[in-house]
């Protein structure tokens, strides 16, 4: 790509940099630093094409020809007309909302919290107390995580954060709603959740992106997670936006030392979805827990690209993803292992599953193993198929239509990665929201 | 009024003739059994009153409380009062029995007219069906079948039939895999389910499940056709002697007229 062509799609980006500088000039020095070399990477990076491994079957194309404007501020109330029935709205614990970049206030209950535990939105942190945030923000891998990361960290206004401090436990899980309103216009927003787990704290996390309207949007979100020795963290991520959305998201975890992570990635919605998620295992006997159910029709693409890398000895990774397919929907999934040549005795297995459920669907799957160390356990499978006829005929020879009898199965299908969830409201809402007829 | 009425029923499973003309009338109340070896066509029979779509009927017509059956969907067959208890009944991980009968016995209410069950009374319909059959009550919490040894299997399947309540109940093999006290299980369960409104047409390749479910006229079933009709003695001699003199007499061209 020439560099003329390369400033020609990255224009609106650097028009829309240029008007979002000013407005940040109140921030911590360190924050405006970070977001300069963010968009100087992104800009060196570009909008990746499908000349390029990783992006080889996501159409980014309509990044390159739809200006995606700055939000508008929130309307409040249809937003409150939306939440309040919603059921991970309304479930325990607390509960952060943002519209279009912006955190709500009204609509959000953050309850005191323990000492030792703070939930809060973090430009409410970098006002108050940003000597929390900055050990831990955009510090991952920022130069390896691709330039929708870096989009993110330049352009990040709002967003979630949790700090927990030694042995601190949350008893209730902590839901962060990212919400789109696009009534009348695109909008581009950059939702960032940052979770800081001191040793031995614990928590759950279940962050959730919708939309209100039907225009297209643009969510390049980014999460991150810091774990030390022994903390134990669940994070639900579901993405379930209009079908307009093009939903570009990374999730980058480090772990370390005993620690347990579980990654629960539901994409049920959206027209582009690119979900990035990257553990790295960085002392012995840790957990990580990666499962994900994506679910496409009409002309979707979802695109799911986990990466995992051992470092260290006696770790374990279980990763199950299951997709379900329609429509002319085409889904991706590529599973990187790493295991490093000190990792040994580390037991890895990865599983892909995905049901297509009409003659037009496609899915690429790619595991990809790379192994340096000799005393270890890595194992992957990867299977793609159509619901059994034999089960289709037993429900159906009792009196159940073909149409609920495909979605009964379907629903079975989803209900081994949604039923992992160790939160049941969450999984009951999951299994509700999965269509009918496919 | 004639309950199920089969005639000259011709099938084949692709280039292969299967059923060679197969005529049988089942009154409701009445228990029949069908006999035969292995490769004489039972399941198939039972397959295609079902609807399994692999089998395609080339000849005869079979009528259902009067009308076409063969035209219907296998869930139409279903929600007019067929059941068939399979051979072998698969597994539905992920589906869990409770929830998979409530919406079968709905799907079969709607169809009728009736008003669906809502949670109380479906669960008192199903407790009271697991209390008559003696069975535990832990199958509701269960996913369909998985897990299940045969004879659960076979018992879950009978506890559907019970929940359903059908006017033809179509016992496929039921007996094949069974170890005397599940057959015994399984044999009482249909016994408590025979009334004046029901049928049952059992398929079995021994006498033994007879034992247990006592049939009032038993049919010979031999390359595609029935050859022979009676009554239970008819199944006793089988058992006793085997199917060859029966052969012997079908080649001499004694067949039931």
């Amino acid at each position: 790509m020439s560099t003329s062509q390369t400033q020609t799609e990255l224009a609106p980006y650097l028009q829309a940099w240029q008007n979002f500088l000013p407005d940040r000039a109140g921030e911590p020095a360190w924050l405006g630093t970070l977001r300069r070399n963010a968009f100087e990477q992104f800009e060196q990076q570009g909008i990746p094409d499908r000349t390029q491994e990783d992006w080889r079957f996501f159409p980014l194309n309509a990044l390159r020809t739809t200006a995606f404007a700055r939000p508008l501020p929130p309307a409040l109330p249809s937003l409150q007309q939306m939440l309040q029935n919603h059921p991970l709205a309304n479930q325990p614990g607390p509960l952060l909302v943002f519209c279009n970049g912006t955190f709500v206030p009204a609509l959000s209950r953050l309850e005191s919290m323990a000492a030792g535990i703070r939930v809060q939105n973090i430009s409410t942190l970098l006002t108050d107390s940003p000597e929390l945030l900055q050990p831990w923000l955009a510090q991952q891998n920022e130069r390896q995580a691709g330039p929708f990361a870096a989009l993110n960290t330049a352009f990040m206004e709002d967003g979630a954060a949790l700090v927990l401090e030694k042995n601190c436990r949350l008893q209730q899980p902590v839901t962060v709603l990212f919400i789109s309103q696009t009534l009348h216009q695109s909008s581009f927003t950059t939702p960032r959740l940052l979770v800081a787990a001191g040793e031995n704290s614990q928590a759950a996390l279940v962050e959730v992106f919708l939309s209100e309207g039907e225009q297209t949007a643009f969510t390049c979100s980014a999460t991150e997670f810091a774990l030390a020795a022994g903390a134990q963290i669940d994070h639900v991520r579901i993405a379930q936006e209009n079908l307009q959305t093009i939903h570009i998201s990374s999730t980058r975890a480090e772990l370390q030392g005993n620690s347990r992570f579980a990654s629960h990635n539901m994409a049920l919605g959206g027209m582009l979805t690119r979900n990035d998620i990257t553990v790295g295992l960085r002392g012995s006997g840790i957990h990580a827990t990666l499962n994900g159910l994506y679910l496409a029709g009409g002309n979707s693409v979802i695109d799911n690209h986990t990466a995992i890398d051992h470092a260290m000895p006696h770790c374990e990774s279980h990763e199950l993803y299951r997709g379900i397919l329609y429509g002319r929907a085409q889904g991706v999934f590529n599973g990187k292992i790493f295991v490093q040549l000190d990792a040994q005795k580390t037991d890895a297995k990865q599983t892909n599953q995905a049901l297509l459920l009409s003659k037009d669907a496609r899915l690429n799957t790619k595991p990809q193993l790379e192994i340096f160390a000799d005393d270890v356990k890595c194992t992957h499978g990867a299977t793609v198929g159509q619901l059994s006829r034999e089960s289709l005929f037993y429900l159906r020879s009792r009196g159940i239509g073909e149409e609920e009898a495909r979605a009964m199965l379907v629903q079975a299908f989803a209900a081994d990665v949604t039923g992992r969830i160790p939160l049941e409201t969450v999984s009951n809402y999951l299994q509700q929201m999965l269509p009918l007829r496919f | 009024m004639t309950l199920l009425e089969i005639k000259n029923l011709h099938a084949a499973a692709g280039e292969k003739t299967i059923l060679r003309g197969i005529n049988l009338v089942i009154n409701p109340g009445e228990v029949h059994a069908i006999m035969g070896l292995n490769g004489s066509g039972k399941s198939t029979l039972a397959n295609v009153l079902s609807g399994k779509d692999e089998y395609e009927v080339t000849q005869g017509e079979v009528l259902y409380e009067g009308e076409d059956l063969l035209e219907k969907s296998p869930e139409e067959r279903a929600r007019a009062g067929i059941f068939m208890a399979f051979q072998y009944p698969v597994e539905l991980p992920g589906v869990n029995n409770t929830y998979f009968l409530k919406a079968a016995v709905n799907a079969i209410r709607r169809e009728r007219g009736e008003q669906e069950l809502d949670a109380y009374d479906f669960m008192k319909l199903v407790r009271e069906k697991l209390k008559v059959l003696d069975i535990d009550e832990s199958l509701l919490k269960r996913d369909v079948n998985t897990g299940f040894s045969g004879g659960e299997k076979k018992r879950n399947e009978i506890f559907q039939m019970a929940v359903l309540n059908p006017r033809l109940a179509i016992l496929d093999e039921t007996d094949s895999g069974l170890d005397i006290d599940a057959l015994k299980a399984v044999g009482s369960g249909v016994t408590k389910l025979r009334s004046p409104e029901r049928a049952v047409l059992v398929i079995t390749h021994y006498q033994r499940l007879l034992n247990h479910i006592e049939p009032d006229f038993v049919h010979i079933q031999m390359d595609g056709r029935i050859v022979r009709s009676g009554d239970r003695s008819l199944a006793l001699r089988v058992e006793e002697e085997g199917y060859s003199w029966l052969e012997e007499e079908v080649r001499n061209g004694l067949v039931n007229a």
